[in-house]
């Protein structure tokens, strides 16, 4: 039980009480020992000592220091380095890869007004590139492989106030537009607390197993954190040792006798796909005790299939976590772990009206995986125009209030005012508005959609996700994703449906009659009409990191007319 | 580069292309035209990983990603594992 509120605090008790235990573990391939690197609670404190003394001798306390790194122990350390020194961590991905990459970079490095940027020196020369190229003079680079021991006499690990920043967390805003939320000492140690309760394990059963990207919320609050201040052990994969190898990852949990290992939708499905039967043959999963999936929504089919290849493998159903969560947030905000996934079968009108009943036909329902109940954290359910708080089975905006609740986005006082202080009808709050909507049901959430992507058909709402899905399913050329949205309103006409999707290649005839027979299935299904039903190449539809479809940045591309679409029908 | 790659015939490793992508794309190797760029068939992010793993796993080959999406049919994929390293240019 941690008993501080301050991540050096609960850390360094950690280090107290189990010096000589892993910490971290770094594995190339879970089949050759040779390949792994392991830190002890002692020695990763003696590593993060070593960077905090050089952050100090800088004079960095307070400054924003960007961590640039592949996935690795020398992260860990330079983070809990920052933390020490009471420097900001900015953790980011690597300016490898697209001209998109190293522009989402440079815009969080401007955005936090960055003062170092900590590295390995094996990064040194595209990191050296990156900032010559995209104009950030002036910015010192230390390289955290090649310092010394940290000095003996030096000064104290800063010990933080509950309400001190921890680290910026840039998953918010597009590319063009990134948004750090800023988490406090407070904000971290409460939810860490929270998903460590949530995965039922004991401190001694704790062996966590992550692939999930670093600078991303569910690697490092998710996974590391949780382990590090819970006295686990991280077992740490690269994302991309994992894409290449998916077997590794379910080796490694098997090697380590992995308890919790989180994963979004896609990866259950990698897993379920590309490993061969000769691997599964030899693994053995049955000491995974919680996968939380923290996808937009979880998609039952793609846990069955899962479930299915792997149960000869001992995966237990009851594994299954479903969640949710956001980084405003610090992470987790919903989630249960049960014997089996609770399911609702929601009337599709009665829910398009903002409500949820029972279906009585079984081709009128939608099946909604429940979010579990709040954890540590309350949940209001409001309508979104008029504020005022709605009963269980309402459909409505999702605000949270508690200690989990960032305290805003870095430098944005405006958005942070609307975000993170919206008022109840009633004059109650603050609250974070997610954005997210859903319904309360039996004292469990269940996630319908975001709301300035609903479409209103004759004065009933319809989740542009439903037409996708249901595209996808009646139409089998429509691979990948799709991004319907709402088209600018005119005077009072009613609100026309644009559909964007992902198509194989076809030829322009067969094009033409699935465009038809996609304008039929919204007609007749959702009672929308569709103005434009555009065809893109596969990949062309953008996600965030987390997964989510930015329908409305793909509507804004289409009406500037930069979709470059491969067919287009229009009414 | 490998000799048994060398070795390899153009046409049995066009087909194995072939069968590949068709096999991410969910298609019949018979669609996959071994001109047009394997994105089109819906080659995204990750299949293109899976796809280079599993050349290096038939052919010995350590090809990058990028290079995958470099020579980005069949055709060209075929004579970039034929040809010795810094003789092939994308077409």
């Amino acid at each position: 039980m941690m008993t501080t509120h301050s991540l050096v605090g609960a850390f360094r008790e950690k280090v107290r009480e189990y010096g000589g235990k892993d910490a971290v573990v770094f594995v190339r391939d879970p089949d050759d020992e040779g390949t792994t690197e392991s830190w002890t609670y002692q020695r990763l404190d003696t590593e993060a000592r070593a960077v905090a003394a050089d952050l100090t001798r800088r004079g960095l306390r307070n400054a924003r220091v960007l961590l640039l790194y592949p996935s690795g122990l020398r992260f860990i350390a330079a983070y809990l380095g920052c933390l020490y020194a009471g420097a900001i961590a900015v953790p980011a991905p690597l300016p490898v890869r697209s001209k998109q990459q190293k522009r989402r970079i440079t815009g969080i490095a401007k955005d936090a007004a960055i003062a170092a940027v900590l590295a390995q020196s094996d990064g040194e020369a595209v990191i050296g590139d990156w900032l010559s190229s995209d104009g950030l003079p002036g910015i010192t680079c230390v390289y955290t492989d090649a310092l010394g021991p940290a000095p003996a006499q030096q000064p104290p690990a800063v010990d933080a106030e509950p309400g001190d920043i921890a680290f910026l967390q840039y998953t918010s805003g597009s590319t063009g537009d990134p948004k750090g939320v800023v988490l406090t000492q407070e904000n971290v140690v409460h939810n860490v607390g929270t998903a460590f309760r949530l995965s039922g394990l004991t401190e001694s059963e704790l062996r966590v197993v992550s692939w999930l990207p670093l600078y991303h919320d569910m690697g490092l609050i998710g996974a590391v954190l949780v382990a590090l201040l819970n006295g686990g052990t991280c077992v740490l994969l690269d994302p991309l040792t994992f894409i290449r190898r998916p077997h590794f990852w379910l080796r490694a949990i098997d090697r380590f006798r992995g308890t919790l290992s989180n994963a979004p939708n896609f990866a259950y499905a990698l897993c379920a796909d590309r490993i061969k039967d000769e691997e599964l043959a030899r693994l053995d999963l049955s000491s995974w005790w919680v996968t939380t999936n923290g996808s937009d929504w979880l998609e039952p089919s793609i846990m069955r299939r899962f479930i299915d290849r792997f149960s000869a493998c001992g995966f237990r159903e009851e594994v299954l976590c479903p969640a949710y969560g956001l980084a405003e947030a610090t992470l987790v905000v919903a989630g249960r772990r049960s014997p089996s996934l609770r399911v609702l079968s929601a009337d599709r009108q009665a829910l398009d009206g903002g409500v949820y009943q029972p279906a009585e036909q079984a081709g009128n329902a939608k099946r909604m995986v429940s979010c579990g109940p709040p954890l540590d954290i309350e949940i209001e359910i409001v309508d979104p125009v008029t504020s005022e708080p709605l009963p269980q089975d309402h459909v409505g905006e999702i605000w949270l209030r508690g200690p989990s609740v960032a305290r805003g986005y870095w430098g944005r006082p405006d958005q942070t005012r609307d975000t993170f202080g919206a008022m109840t009808a009633g004059n109650d709050g603050p609250y974070l508005r997610t954005g997210d909507l859903g319904f309360m049901h039996d004292g469990e959430l269940y996630v319908n959609g975001r709301i300035k992507e609903v479409i209103v058909v004759h004065g009933q709402k319809v989740f542009p996700q439903d037409i996708e899905f249901a595209l996808r399913a009646e139409i089998p050329e429509l691979s990948g994703r799709g991004a319907v949205c709402c088209l600018p309103r005119i005077d009072n006409e009613p609100d026309k449906v644009l559909v964007i999707h992902e198509v194989k290649l076809l030829p322009p005839e067969r094009l033409r009659k699935l465009a038809e027979e996609a304008v039929h299935i919204v007609g007749r299904d959702f009672g929308a009409q569709v103005a434009s039903m555009v065809f893109v190449p596969p990949g062309r539809v953008e996600q965030t990191t987390s997964g989510k479809t930015k329908r409305l940045e793909m509507r804004d591309r289409y009406l500037a007319g930069t979709l470059n679409p491969i067919y287009e029908y229009t009414r | 580069m490998n000799d048994s790659v060398a070795r390899a015939d153009a046409d049995e490793m066009r087909s194995w292309l072939a069968a590949r992508a068709a096999h991410y794309a969910k298609l019949d190797p018979a669609e996959i035209d071994y001109d047009t760029p394997l994105s089109q068939y819906g080659l995204d992010s990750v299949s293109a990983v899976s796809m280079a793993v599993d050349i290096e796993d038939e052919y010995d080959v350590q090809l990058d990603v990028e290079t995958l999406w470099e020579f980005r049919t069949v055709n060209l994929l075929a004579k970039v594992l034929t040809t010795p390293p810094d003789s092939a240019q994308p077409g």
